[in-house]
């Protein structure tokens, strides 16, 4: 046998194969029944040559032309795997508040921004302990634009109502997608979330004044229906960046790269979490808050918050609870937990 | 067709200054699987890159089908290039929806509703619209890579026009997660992000403005972050646990024709007996591919290392032309038969 006789033999397989290779390659492309197992059995037999290509003794260039056909055959017979749908409401629903009810980042992050926020609301509301506490935080001229932007509030047509709320998923869940990133290094991140708790705090404070009057209301009646979930949402991903950068500083015993992907792929789904708060409260914030007073009265708003703060509740207290025991003990020690696909 | 046959094989492989000997031997299909870990959503083993090995920039991959190939690791400036391409595609379409946007209803929807007097009606549907729009840009901006990787498998728009593609470091193709985690982390690596009035000087103090508050991604993180790493990866590689390698244009190989008629005839000389190592033909074949672009006096010079210890060891006169020689032997070796070589 010679060489040349088996490339005549072998060539019209590999051009066969390179051929459907192109065809699947093309998007919404579907093989018959037929075409699929001739595909497989042609990859199979490009995989023997490959192999045995040395005994063979096939030219260098043949080989190079073999490692790219089998590459590229290889790459479409191992695809990509979609979205599960189905397994990612079992992940919503079921694992990620249980997740995140046990996350000690998520209680760190917790405590961090509402603990400066609220210390920071209260020395600005008080101004006694700390005079001037929020014009040294926030900046004076900085509270005065937010104080003049109060004033005359509800002159908004409510025609712009959807632009507003498609600007607040951009920019409020943009923000939040960002902070969980920074997380990755701990320490900036921390110090961002650090800073803009204190600024939050000391604007909230400030504007709760008793002296500043419409202003004042008008803040409160802004903020009262998004804020439950919008403040939810910056916590939850700064906490689902933070289990990452951990991720990469305590291993487990595991390699530093193996930790990283490992808390990478858990601390996802916190994530997708926070965005989809990030969009819920747009939505409050385009429609609901700021409807004016002879529309929407104070207290209807304050409903809207109570019951955002109930389904809050519900999602990470109730649907958290830890009650599925391996869940826990997977959590607990780390190591990934494989719910039964059925 | 052939059985496929068990392949083993050792590659010294140098991590961290040690050297150690990484022996790839397979006993069994079934065992090989094992070895594998696939990347699905139970996370990466422990042996994570059992599977793949880094040489250089090459990546080799041992796939289920117990044959190992290889693949170009993709270098930076490639990959820039897929990036610019996919920013540029994915402004360009932006500003040009809306355009075409303001263009539709300020000049033909509203002057229209505003004629049979639903004038309000048409201004709350505009601004729904635009509403639609800023989420549409959110969800390219955020997850456009994501999509299009995990849909056109490990491919962008601009990856397919760099002929790159992203695999898991294992050599398997991606997932969503992963596909979503690698582009979110790109925020990192894009930075610093460089005012636009570093670029450019304009004299408009207004439109000097602008530019100012445009930043133009440097990429000088990503770029750090790769050199250091042994596969070329950025941050968000390494936190998706993904590389990027290039696909070479595959074309197939065909073995030399000779038209000179004397390259059969010096075939004929060389003993039947003679077998030639790998590494010969290897060198033999190369040099038979390169020789029409070496000057003559070069390719007898190269030719001269191979040809002169076996003319004095078949007997055949030294002063054969020594390329002709080399081409005889291409020709033997590859086209004509030679009894025993290949056992069937």
């Amino acid at each position: 046998m010679k060489v040349s006789d088996l490339l005549d033999q072998r060539q019209p397989l590999w051009q066969e194969l390179e051929s459907l290779c192109r065809l699947i390659s093309q998007p919404k492309a579907k093989l018959s029944p037929e075409q699929a197992t001739r595909f497989a059995s042609l990859y199979r037999a490009a995989c023997a040559d490959l192999a045995l290509a040395e005994a063979y003794q096939l030219p260098p260039k043949t080989i190079d032309f073999l490692h790219g056909l089998v590459a590229q055959a290889h790459n479409q017979m191992y695809r990509t795997r979609k979205f599960q749908w189905g397994m990612w409401w079992y992940r919503i629903l079921v694992e990620t508040p249980q997740r995140i009810f046990l996350d000690p980042c998520v209680t760190t992050v917790t405590l961090v921004f509402w603990g400066l926020f609220l210390i920071a609301a209260f020395l600005a509301y008080d101004n006694q302990i700390w005079p001037g506490f929020a014009e040294s935080v926030v900046g004076e001229e900085q509270l005065e634009q937010v104080e003049m932007m109060y004033k005359g509030f509800g002159e908004r047509g409510a025609g712009a109502n959807p632009f507003m709320a498609g600007f607040y998923v951009w920019n409020n869940a943009s923000i939040g997608l960002a902070c969980f990133v920074m997380m990755l290094l701990i320490v900036p991140g921390m110090l961002t979330l650090s800073f803009n708790a204190v600024v939050l705090g000391g604007i909230f404070g400030f504007m709760f004044r008793p002296e500043l009057g419409d202003a004042g209301i008008n803040f409160r009646n802004f903020v009262s229906a998004h804020g439950p979930f919008e403040l939810t949402a910056i916590v939850l991903s700064a906490a689902a960046g933070l289990r990452i950068g951990l991720g990469g500083l305590k291993t487990n015993g595991l390699r530093r790269s193996d930790s990283l992907v490992k808390s990478a792929r858990e601390a996802l789904p916190i994530a997708m979490c926070a965005v989809i708060l990030f969009c819920l409260a747009a939505v409050i914030e385009g429609f609901i808050s700021p409807a004016t007073e002879q529309y929407l009265p104070w207290w209807a708003k304050a409903l809207v918050g109570w019951i955002c703060s109930g389904l809050l509740m519900f999602y990470f207290v109730m649907l958290g609870y830890p009650r599925n025991r391996s869940l826990i003990m997977a959590i607990d020690s780390n190591s990934e937990a494989l719910p039964n696909e059925t | 067709m052939d059985e496929p046959v068990m392949l083993s094989e050792s590659n010294v492989v140098s991590t961290l200054g040690e050297t150690r000997l990484v022996r790839e031997i397979a006993t069994s299909p079934s065992q090989l699987n094992s070895v594998n870990p696939s990347a699905s959503d139970s996370g990466m083993g422990i042996e994570l890159d059992s599977a793949t090995t880094v040489i250089d920039t090459i990546l080799r991959v041992r796939t289920p089908e117990n044959v190992a190939f290889e693949y170009q690791l993709a270098g930076p400036f490639k990959r820039i290039f897929a990036y610019w391409v996919d920013l540029v595609v994915s402004i360009l379409a932006f500003i040009l929806l809306a355009i075409l946007f303001l263009f539709v209803m300020n000049l033909l929807i509203i002057p229209l509703a505003a004629s049979v007097g639903l004038k309000e009606l048409a201004e709350g549907f505009v601004m729904l619209m635009g509403g639609m729009i800023l989420i549409l840009y959110f969800i390219v901006y955020w997850f456009y890579g994501a999509i299009m990787e995990t849909y056109y498998n490990g491919r962008t728009f601009g990856k397919r026009m760099a002929r790159l593609r992203v695999l898991t470091v294992d050599g398997h193709s991606i997932d969503g997660v992963q596909a979503i985690l690698r582009n979110f982390f790109r925020l990192l690596d894009i930075a610093p992000l460089l005012p636009m009035g570093i670029l450019f000087t304009i004299e408009d103090p207004d439109f000097e403005q602008v530019l100012t508050n445009i930043g133009v991604p440097s990429c000088i993180v990503a770029l750090v972050v790769m050199a250091m790493s042994r596969r070329f990866q950025r941050i968000g590689d390494v936190v998706a646990g993904t590389v990027v390698v290039s696909e070479t244009d595959s074309f197939q190989p065909t073995l030399l024709d000779f038209s000179d008629p004397r390259v059969p005839q010096l075939a004929e000389l060389i003993p039947p007996t003679f077998i030639p190592s790998q590494q010969l033909m290897r060198a033999i074949a190369s040099y038979a591919d390169q020789r029409r672009q070496l000057p003559p006096q070069r390719a007898r010079e190269i030719a001269a290392h191979v040809a002169v210890p076996l003319l004095e060891k078949f007997h055949i006169p030294l002063d054969t032309d020594y390329d002709l020689f080399l081409c005889s032997l291409y020709f033997r070796t590859f086209n004509s038969v030679v009894e025993d070589r290949i056992t069937p």
